[in-house]
């Protein structure tokens, strides 16, 4: 082997470059060069009607982003959201370990759990639009049932006057907890049920064995042998569950409630999509866009730094 | 090795040779064309394409359409990229934004060129939106364009429909509760109480089964007195009542009124499906023309009538023509694309868009014609003067500037916690003022 690749190696990695650079010219012209002219914009003002041509303004809009009240309320937002991660995580691994279990059919079940994952994402969300619906939804009928009169979810809120003391708007509204039980819904059962279900697969059955000979509980087995073995994975779920979670916001808030009411379901790149297309700012858009790049990039690098000591490799 | 490098090579040629396009069709023009519509729209735009190729041989077009929600990121794009269609559909909210930037071609002198063109053809105003001049005398990079009269000015746009919003009433339900219809010079105040008396809990559940009307629609009560959005001349918002110009101030008191007061319309909490009319759970509604088709699933009889006005003696106004074509500035064959604006116009195209009911002809003898709502057995053919008398009896007052989608957007968000009962009329309208102040001062360079 290694005599023929001494011979011949150069024919061989020519002829893979070619087979590559479709793929390579395509990457370079759609996505390096765009993402280039982002960073560059993103310290340009342009209007894309009003300026003619971008202008060099530095950090300028920079600076407004960190003095932006709006943004740090989209940013709000968009972390609240987020809120929904762990409390998601918990469900694919109970769903996980449910269909990892020897049950009648098995396959059936597990298609229906991946099934949101595959179906268009907008029509769940129009679907979920008729969920929430506070007449006719499938919601506030079920809750009506244990005599709960359900809320308008989506438009809706609370006026909580103390909050009003602490200088902050005393209304809450219901959309970003719809949007967050929505969320848990899609996310339950798709990629990460799936990527916990080949981790639960992929665990020694000796280990288990070996705890059985020692007459451990169910419990004890999944506290010992179950969750450290699952770390990678839950590890790895969670980071990308963290870079979706800054990034994510955009569909349910352009086709189910155009960020509102009153911005509470503006995340930040419903924000970005607003800067560009609603007022036109393409440079300050890019400025956000890269901001969110640096703030997952920084939590990223974080969580790998610090998250990497309670991660166990077999 | 080499042979095997040059097969590749060659390989790679093909494809991209496959890559670029024929468009060369002996000696005939190519023009593009791109509008927003539903798929019933693509599918009558391209009849009408083909009618236009058939008559203009020397013309083939290339029909693209997309949605309204994407269309405009679609155009932002294309006009920066400076890859627009030669002719597309415009929005009147639109022009002075794409004109003052550059985009779009002075179509006057076309106009003077042609003798088929006469401006009694069309209803009046029908030219007021699309017609500017620049006041900025070269200063600056981007037009300073205000809006002049027809023929005083550049005409950025070329009419095609109008707008005009209509009250429709459900007979059957006003019949029932033995109401008398509406009349077409009604008051807001008929109004309420012709609502009032048709808000029905018919099984005393607490909850009612069917409200008198859906909410007033500030904004076109408004604008049918001479409310105005924004100040033409100071370009400042217009929400705050001053004396003398407080009818959109007062338009969303009478919508507040018609919620909590007479308890007529449902309120946000109720969360009432957009066609309430239609599945006869309101019994009137104010809306524009274009629902006139889609009111026709309504298993309801029911008619139309003028939007109320605030008082007997209010003037009636009208934002005027509302749909329009454009030729980008950056076209290459600016007389095939007249051709094709004016047959888009024409009496094909206007009969055509009259029989679909989607909006209402500029044309007036497209309006008049048999064709016009030809489809639709509501409402009856009598009825149709009612269109016509708002058409035609009604004065102008410009709507629209710059970044008018982006301050009404805000308004309407603003608006969503008065009708929630968390803000009040007033505080919204300062609050509102403020963004669209800061909104325009961007816009216009004058922060």
């Amino acid at each position: 082997m290694i005599f023929r690749r001494r011979n011949r190696g150069p024919d061989y990695s020519l002829g893979g470059y070619f087979f590559l650079l479709p793929n390579f010219v395509g990457f370079m012209l759609f996505v390096l060069l765009p993402v280039l002219a982002s960073l560059a914009l993103s310290f340009c003002r342009w209007h894309i009607f009003n300026d003619p041509v971008p202008r060099f303004v530095g950090l300028k809009n920079f600076v407004t982003l960190l003095h932006d009240r709006d943004f740090w309320f989209y940013t709000y937002n968009t972390t609240f959201l987020m809120l929904g991660i762990p409390v998601g995580m918990a469900l694919s691994l109970a769903l996980a370990l449910l269909l990892n279990k020897g049950i009648h059919a098995i396959r059936a079940f597990r298609m229906i759990y991946f099934l949101p994952t595959v179906s268009s994402g907008v029509a769940l969300l129009v679907l979920w639009l008729v969920i929430y619906n506070p007449q006719y939804g499938l919601f506030n009928y079920v809750l009506s049932k244990v005599g709960i009169q359900g809320p308008s979810w989506l438009s809706g809120g609370l006026e909580l006057k103390w909050l009003e003391k602490l200088g902050i708007s005393p209304m809450c509204y219901w959309s970003k907890i719809a949007l967050m039980i929505m969320g848990l819904w899609n996310g339950a059962g798709g990629y990460n049920m799936i990527l916990y279900l080949a981790g639960l697969q992929g665990i020694n059955p000796e280990l288990y064995e070996a705890a059985d000979v020692d007459g451990a509980t169910a419990w004890h087995k999944f506290h010992h042998i179950t969750w450290p073995m699952l770390s990678p994975t839950t590890f790895f779920i969670f980071i990308m569950s963290l870079i979706g979670g800054f990034q994510g916001g955009f569909e349910a808030a352009y086709v189910m409630t155009e960020g509102g009411p009153a911005g509470s379901t503006t995340t930040i790149s419903y924000e970005i999509f607003n800067q560009l297309y609603v007022k036109s700012q393409a440079g300050y858009a890019s400025s956000i866009a890269w901001f969110l790049f640096a703030v997952v990039f920084i939590l990223t690098m974080a969580s790998w730094r610090y998250g990497g000591r309670v991660v166990h490799y077999e | 090795m080499k042979q095997r490098a040059l097969a590749v090579l060659a390989c790679l040629a093909v494809i991209i040779a496959g890559c670029t396009t024929q468009s060369k069709e002996a000696g005939k023009t190519v023009i593009s064309y791109t509008r927003w519509g539903d798929p019933a729209e693509l599918d009558s735009t391209k009849e009408l394409i083909a009618q236009f190729m058939k008559e203009n041989p020397d013309i083939i077009v290339r029909v693209d359409v997309v949605s309204w929600q994407d269309y405009w990121q679609k155009m932002a794009t294309a006009v920066v990229t400076g890859t627009a269609q030669d002719v597309w559909l415009m929005s009147a909210s639109y022009v002075e934004q794409y004109a003052a930037a550059g985009h779009l071609l002075d179509l006057m002198p076309f106009v003077d060129a042609d003798p088929t063109f006469h401006e009694e053809d069309y209803f009046p105003h029908a030219f007021d939106n699309f017609t500017y001049v620049d006041t900025s005398g070269g200063k600056g990079t981007v037009a300073d364009l205000r809006n002049v009269p027809f023929r005083q000015g550049k005409l950025y746009a070329f009419t095609r429909d109008y707008n005009c919003s209509l009250l429709y009433y459900n007979k059957d339900h006003f019949d029932a509760a033995g109401v008398p219809y509406p009349t077409d010079d009604w008051i807001w105040q008929d109004l309420a109480d012709a609502a009032r008396k048709l808000t029905i809990d018919f099984d005393n559940d607490g909850i009612m089964d069917q409200w008198g009307c859906q909410g007033a629609n500030w904004s076109t009560l408004a604008s049918a007195i001479g409310g105005e959005v924004i100040d033409p001349v100071t370009r400042k918002s217009n929400f705050t009542p001053r004396p003398g110009s407080s009818q959109l101030y007062d338009a969303i008191v009478f919508n507040l009124d018609l919620l909590y007061k007479y308890k007529c319309a449902p309120p946000p909490e109720v969360g009432i499906e957009e066609y309430a009319f239609v599945t006869g759970k309101v019994s009137m509604v104010i809306e524009g023309a274009w629902e006139i088709r889609n009111y026709n699933r309504s298993k309801n009889l029911w008619d139309i009538s003028l939007v109320p006005l605030q008082y007997k003696n209010s003037r009636r106004t009208t934002g005027g023509g509302g749909v329009a074509h454009v030729i980008y500035s950056g076209t290459k064959s600016p007389d095939a694309a007249w051709r094709l604006v004016r047959f888009l116009s024409g009496e094909i195209s206007q009969r055509a868009l009259g029989r679909s009911g989607t909006s209402i002809p500029v044309l007036k003898s497209a309006a008049y014609s048999d064709d016009f709502l030809a489809d639709f057995d509501r409402p009856p053919k009598s009825s149709y003067s009612v269109i016509y008398k708002n058409l035609l009896g009604s004065e102008f007052i410009p709507t629209y500037s710059r970044g008018y989608l982006e301050y009404m957007k805000y308004s309407r968000q603003k608006m969503q916690e008065v009708w929630l009962g968390v803000t009040s009329a007033l505080d919204a309208c300062k609050s509102i003022d403020e963004e669209t102040d800061k909104i325009l001062a961007e816009q216009y360079g004058t922060e």
